[in-house]
């Protein structure tokens, strides 16, 4: 069975608390669902793949045809258990190689 | 806020700020960005009551800032706003109901209509209202249906509300803004604007589109 492209989405994370990778994980699952619904997670099958928590920047897979909608998502998600978040969209990329490639290149965003 | 606009991908900034906010704290401000590298433009948000308001205003503030957008709350408002050349943006106030948003925007403009996405969230900013949606919706697809631009901004007051100009585009194109405008919203449409007016403050700029011009020595 065909699985259909992906594409890797780096996010970049800003908050007042601490977040987990569970947290995380379940948090763009949970931002897909409210914009989209039910369909939209099956569709755009995020995945959380990496999260460097001293960074805070996480890596989401998801279906390469999603990855707008996927950005759309993160940037409307505002809070997580009562603390304000904001997620950001460093970079996207076909491949998880070209993608820590892309991070690793860009400067501003080593700590 | 400045450190993560850089690292967010943000090239130009609009500083807004009050009619009384001193100079020492403008130049402060922006002088937080172009350390980053940064471009700044600084901006007022005009909030007029009627027309006689939004002409003196007008008058009166136009030279002091970059740019110079307008709120508009009522349709004799909005013909003025839209059609004064002094005016560099339009936005309409989030308590405008979704109903009164066609009937508001004129048929054809040059003049941009801006969107927050900002005012997509609730009061408390934590979350996501679903009134506010329709209108952002209603209000992009009522200005691409009247031809009219669109700027995409955040609107942000902190480092929080702020969102990368991708993700801008992408908030508008779920809203049913062709993926092209979408990102033309959030760079060449704001970027001429700002070239636009840093342009009045060359010493050879007379007026739009009337330049003195020196032969070479």
């Amino acid at each position: 069975m065909n699985r259909g492209s992906r594409r890797y989405v780096a996010l970049l994370v800003a908050s007042d608390i601490d977040l987990t990778w569970e947290k995380f994980s379940v948090e763009i699952e949970n931002s897909v669902r409210s914009v989209f619904g039910e369909h939209g997670v099956l569709w755009a099958a995020p995945r959380l793949i990496d999260y460097d928590v001293k960074r805070m920047i996480g890596i989401v897979r998801c279906s390469h045809r999603w990855v707008e909608r996927l950005r759309a998502a993160v940037a409307l998600t505002t809070e997580i258990d009562g603390s304000r978040v904001a997620f950001f969209t460093l970079g996207s990329a076909g491949t998880l190689a070209a993608l820590r490639e892309f991070l690793h290149r860009q400067s501003q965003f080593q700590e | 806020m400045a450190r993560l606009a850089k690292r967010i991908g943000l090239r130009l900034v609009g500083l807004t700020f009050d009619l009384q906010t001193p100079n020492e704290e403008k130049l402060t401000a922006a002088k937080q960005f172009e350390e980053r590298g940064i471009e700044t433009v600084s901006r007022i948000d005009l909030k007029p009551r009627n027309r006689n308001q939004l002409l003196m205003t007008l008058r009166k503030f136009r030279f002091r800032y970059d740019v110079v957008a307008v709120e508009c709350s009522a349709r004799q408002l909005t013909s003025i706003a839209f059609r004064d050349r002094r005016v560099d943006l339009v936005f309409f106030s989030p308590s405008v109901s979704k109903s009164r948003l066609g009937e508001l925007l004129p048929r054809r403009s040059e003049r941009p209509v801006e969107v927050n996405v900002i005012d997509l969230l609730s009061d408390d900013l934590t979350v996501v209202s679903v009134p506010r949606l329709l209108r952002m919706s209603d209000l992009i697809l009522a200005a691409q249906r009247k031809h009219l631009p669109l700027v995409v901004s955040s609107g942000a007051s902190d480092m929080l509300s702020m969102r990368s100009p991708r993700d801008m585009a992408a908030i508008a194109s779920v809203f049913g803004l062709e993926d092209a405008r979408a990102l033309d919203a959030v760079s060449s449409i704001p970027f001429s604007i700002a070239e636009k007016n840093l342009k009045k403050h060359f010493p050879r700029y007379i007026s739009e589109g009337v330049e003195m011009v020196r032969p070479e020595v």
